[in-house]
């Protein structure tokens, strides 16, 4: 190879390079994270990238759960003042359809393929209403034993696992038929985290329950509670002074990687990562005041937690377990997401 | 923007009121002494105030109620109460009615 032939080489091998680099940078500056603001009316964009607050979805009065569809293509939202889901563009960050609930909604989760979302309903006596994505109308309501807090899709999207505080109630229906398959009863149910065996199916539930600075794990196969965490403790003077609403631990998540179990603490105002499958504490992070929620990049580098007290939301990173940033939001900061847009947005 | 909008149409002198974000629940029905309000928080007297102070401040930091004000009827309040009550809320029955009358009068549609 001559000289010239080894420069245009050289060329090409750069501008191959570079074009990887905008490409990778573009891919990740299509991830946003969804933060709600609970006791505010809007909802927060924040870029990963710069954790920068980039976009406002206003309009939203108390929002509680939230939700994007698989295809980065709406952003669902449930708005308890005005007992309905809002569906938002993320372009243009608008609501374009407001759906009427059965009565106050919590939480919400979307099935994989993106067709129905389900919204716990809260208020007595308790159900799971079901949205239709394609003609966005609420098809049906559930009946179910006490309100929902919050509900999740088990990732092979075969599931619904339903929590019910006041009824004191696990319930799993099946996504096909929305009817209940089992159920696990006896504790106040508050946030829950899934985790999958490597051919997707369910492996395990963790529950955050009233009164337990923890989580239970239920195994899923035996449906019964194999193994109860309780969380590390910090001097009594370092506690947030507080009943925590019932629950010192609300806000649990696993991570993309399935490596490791994320578990907030409202009590000590830190979040605590333990290994799967074996659970083994790693380490804790300390974050703002009632971390709540909490959510990942997919690609497992960051953290971001909900602090309800602070009004902001802390960014962990993942490998060294440090707290980047706080990024203050609006007030409450509690359920949040991540979208993935797709390329043409 | 809708939030300034909402706040507009409500027009109360700040108030109170997460009742319901995290409305999840709270498993700890024992009242306690009332805390004090945050500064500039002013809701208005009556027995629905009282029943307010010390059934729900337990557990919600009252500041999001007047979000609910375009939206929460009569019946939308006394529902809220009703699940707050199955949630672990000292309230008994005369109290949910007057707790509802209240959260009507000063933070429903027609107010």
């Amino acid at each position: 190879m001559n000289r010239s032939m080894r420069r245009s080489h050289a060329s090409v091998v750069l501008v191959g390079l570079v074009l990887t680099h905008l490409a990778m940078a573009e891919a990740q500056a299509q991830i946003r994270l969804l933060q709600t603001n609970s006791t505010d009316t809007m909802v927060h964009l924040i870029d990963p990238v710069t954790n920068a607050i980039v976009g406002e979805i206003p309009g939203i009065p108390v929002a509680h759960g939230v939700a994007a569809a698989p295809d980065g293509s709406r952003i669902y939202v449930s708005g308890e003042a005005e007992t309905a889901l809002k569906i938002v563009d993320p372009h243009t960050l608008r609501v374009i359809k407001t759906i009427p609930l059965s009565a106050r909604p919590n939480n919400i989760s979307i099935t994989p393929d993106g067709k129905k979302v389900y919204v716990g309903i809260i208020a007595a006596p308790g159900a799971i209403d079901v949205i239709d994505t394609a003609t966005l109308e609420k098809v049906k309501t559930i009946a179910v034993p006490g309100g929902i807090h919050n509900l999740y899709v088990t990732p092979d999207g075969k599931h619904l696992v339903a929590g019910s505080p006041a009824g004191r109630r696990l319930t799993v229906l099946d996504t096909s038929t929305d009817t209940e398959v089992w159920a696990w009863e006896g504790e106040a149910i508050r946030p829950m985290t899934i985790s999958a065996n490597a051919d997707g199916s369910t492996d395990k539930v963790f529950v955050q329950v009233a009164g337990h600075h923890g989580f239970v794990v239920l195994d899923w196969d035996s449906r019964k509670e194999v193994a109860r965490i309780t969380q590390p403790d910090v001097p009594p003077k370092e506690r947030y002074d507080s009943n925590y609403n019932g629950a010192p631990a609300h806000g649990i998540g696993v991570a993309p990687d399935g490596k490791t179990l994320w578990s907030t603490s409202r009590m000590n105002s830190h979040v605590y990562v333990y290994s799967l499958p074996d659970l083994e504490l790693i380490g804790g992070v300390r974050t703002g005041t009632d971390p709540d929620w909490i959510a990942f990049t997919p690609d497992s580098k960051r953290a971001y937690v909900a602090n309800a007290v602070s009004n902001t939301v802390s960014v962990i990173d993942m490998e060294t377990l440090r707290e980047v940033t706080q990024i203050p939001v609006g007030k409450g900061p509690k359920r949040n997401g991540i979208i993935q847009l797709s390329s043409s947005q | 923007m809708a939030s300034s909008s909402c706040r507009a149409r409500s027009r109360k002198s700040g108030l109170l009121l997460a009742l319901l974000a995290a409305f999840g629940a709270c498993t700890t029905p024992a009242r306690r002494p009332a805390p004090a309000f945050e500064p500039g928080v002013d809701l208005p007297a009556g027995r629905g105030r009282e029943i307010l102070m010390a059934s729900c401040l337990n557990c919600h930091e009252l500041s999001a109620l007047p979000l609910f004000a375009a939206f929460y009827t009569r019946d939308s309040w006394r529902t809220l109460v009703l699940t707050m009550k199955e949630h672990g809320a000292d309230v008994d029955g005369a109290e949910i009615e007057v707790l509802a009358d209240y959260l009507a009068q000063y933070f429903g549609p027609a107010t």
